[in-house]
């Protein structure tokens, strides 16, 4: 059977907290045909106290070779989701399968190798050099005692390159721009020289001129490397400038999905995000007025 | 690079002055060459009684200073948090009460002191840990609630001290911190634990350097943080509780030797661990040499001077570190 999708996620439910089975309708939704606990969910409901699913049977699938962006507002489940794809949370009900294996079956370790992640906000500490924490990127590949051999330093050269801060690898990570510190994230994934890459939020605090810089590599990977890009993003004018396929999320459901032009529109938008916006034509394409 | 080897080179230099400054102090006196030529060449009596008296006392305090400064600094990148040390979250307390206890009740036992000082050690950072767990681990809450229970088992070991009459020198000597009156058999004991756990401590320390991350981008890179973490923290307890069984609780040892290391250093722990065990070894050796010869034919116990000196320069580190890791 030919693999259709790099990365797919079937009927994903998650909610917060040990016990078993999703008994209760999540509060706060007006939810029309919301059940689909299956027999099998409902002998668990009696002694399960509620719980807000903040998932609700998502499912969708990624193509190779495409970039992916998942919008939608706070408390949307986006961050879960993300949580879940790069295994940071535990899949309880439903399944995320990388090139058609559930990812519960893949160690941590082998699941780094095939798959990297740019997580949002990471904290800068002690004097670590640009060059080390790229270096990092290679971890996955070596054993315990394994030092990074030739091979690896010329990954490790060509993800400097790609993400431009081999000008700067002396450097040390706090003296660093906000805009150049993602760059040097990015690189420290590049040098897990994978085929896909899950970024959280990668241009959420950073300045107009980096965000756009930050974009412009993402899409770089993706065209001119072949990486297949999944990313949470802030700004629905990005995503859709940026992105082949948009997978908007509001209250732990897939709400719409599909190529930015056909998804968004003014009632997506206010489906997802609550607030009516202009989007008016221009030489460009339709925008989004932030206004 | 350079300038990392000049440094190592340095304090190896003054370990080496020290060693035979400390060997050389007291009320036999012999200089570096009667002392080489006594031990290799020919006997000499003044050499040997310093073999016996004085020579397991230089080892086991540069062993312990090495320990101990591990130990701080594998603490600190375990917790991320700049101001852990063995001594104030509670380990040494919890190491020091337990070996009190046997020391005190079951003195046949005295062979398996290190290993229930490690499980007292243990004892102690779990406690630590699951008092200070409050939606995450919060550096200050780990420094209080460790400085609560390092108080507490304290006071237990004084209490049990008080109870034997104070008449248990053995029982004395842990309560204070007393490097006094130790054996070639307490050197061999120590060397046994520390040396195996300083061996470990720097098979990891790549794995320290990635502990530095976020556990989310630890795990991002394939490893699970946790157990990680878990881990490097026994090696750490391992480490602050021998010691604490054969020498007694010595604080700030581990606050001040990393925290000098990674200023001079750097905070890679290929370079900042053995730096910080060398000079956590020189500078428990030299704390020792002046605690019985500033006040000689009297004694002061380098634990309690490393917590004269020790006091103050972790007031001086709480100011200076905010929130951010280290140097």
């Amino acid at each position: 059977m030919a693999r259709e999708f790099r990365l797919e996620v079937k009927g994903l439910s998650f909610w917060y907290g040990h016990h078993h089975g999703r008994g209760h309708e999540p509060t706060g939704r007006s939810g029309s045909g919301a059940s689909t606990a299956s027999a099998d969910r409902g002998r668990h409901a009696a002694h399960a106290t509620p719980a807000p699913l903040v998932l609700d049977d998502v499912g969708f699938g990624i193509r190779a070779g495409t970039v992916t962006t998942v919008l939608g507002a706070n408390g949307s489940g986006k961050s879960t989701l993300f949580h879940l794809m790069s295994k940071n949370l535990p899949v309880k009900d439903g399944g995320i399968f990388f090139e058609g294996t559930d990812i519960r079956k893949i160690g941590l370790r082998d699941y780094a190798r095939k798959l990297s992640i740019v997580h949002q906000a990471n904290p800068t500490f002690g004097d670590v050099t640009v060059e080390t924490l790229v270096s990092y990127g290679r971890t996955p590949f070596l054993s315990f005692f394994e030092k990074a051999g030739d091979e690896d330093g010329r990954i490790i050269e060509r993800a400097m390159d790609i993400a431009d801060v081999a000008d700067f690898r002396d450097r040390k990570l706090s003296s660093l721009s906000g805009g150049q510190r993602q760059r040097v994230w990015i690189a420290m994934a590049l040098a897990q020289d994978t085929d896909t890459m899950l970024l959280d939020e990668p241009t959420t605090w950073l300045d107009i001129k980096y965000q756009v810089e930050i974009l412009r590599l993402i899409r770089r990977l993706n065209e001119e490397y072949g990486v297949t890009i999944v990313m949470v993003l802030h700004d629905i004018n990005q995503a859709m400038r940026y992105s082949d396929e948009i997978i908007g999320l509001k209250d732990g459901r897939v709400a719409a999905r599909g190529a930015p032009e056909d998804v968004v529109t003014p009632d997506f938008i206010e489906e997802i995000y609550g607030v009516r916006l202009d989007m008016p034509e221009t030489a460009g394409g339709r925008f989004v007025l932030q206004l | 690079m350079r300038k990392t080897v000049l440094i190592f080179i340095a304090v190896a230099a003054l370990l080496i002055l020290t060693f035979f400054v400390s060997v050389g102090a007291g009320s036999l006196k012999v200089t570096a060459g009667e002392l080489l030529r006594g031990l290799f060449v020919e006997y000499d009596p003044d050499v040997a009684a310093i073999y016996d008296l004085r020579l397991p006392r230089v080892f086991i305090s540069m062993l312990a200073g090495a320990a101990l400064a591990a130990s701080g600094m594998l603490l600190q990148a375990v917790m991320k948090n700049p101001v852990a040390d063995p001594g104030i979250i509670g380990i040494s307390g919890g190491a020091a009460f337990f070996s009190v206890v046997v020391t005190a009740l079951f003195p046949a036992l005295f062979f398996l002191t290190p290993v229930i000082a490690f499980i007292g050690g243990v004892f102690a950072f779990m406690l630590v840990y699951s008092l200070a767990w409050h939606a995450g681990l919060n550096p200050l809450r780990i420094i209080l609630v460790g400085v609560a229970i390092s108080a507490m088992f304290t006071g237990l070991s004084s209490a049990f001290n008080s109870f034997s009459g104070g008449n248990l020198s053995g029982v004395a000597a842990i309560v204070n911190g007393n490097i006094a009156m130790k054996t070639w058999y307490d050197v061999r004991t120590l060397t046994a634990y520390a040396a195996v756990g300083l061996v470990i401590a720097l098979l990891a320390v790549r794995r320290c350097n990635l502990l530095m991350l976020d556990d989310k981008t630890v795990r991002s890179l394939g490893v699970d943080a946790t157990k990680s973490r878990l881990a490097v923290s026994c090696i750490a307890v391992l480490l602050a509780s021998s010691t604490t069984a054969i020498i007694g609780s010595v604080g700030f040892l581990g606050l001040i030797a990393p925290h000098i290391a990674r200023l001079l250093v750097g905070s890679d722990h290929r370079a900042a661990l053995p730096f910080s065990m060398l000079l956590g070894a020189f500078i428990l050796l030299a704390a020792d040499t002046a605690g019985r010869t500033v006040a000689a034919p009297y004694e002061i116990p380098a634990g309690i001077l490393m917590a004269v000196v020790g006091g103050p320069f972790f007031i001086f580190l709480l100011k200076r570190s905010k929130d951010g890791y280290g140097a």
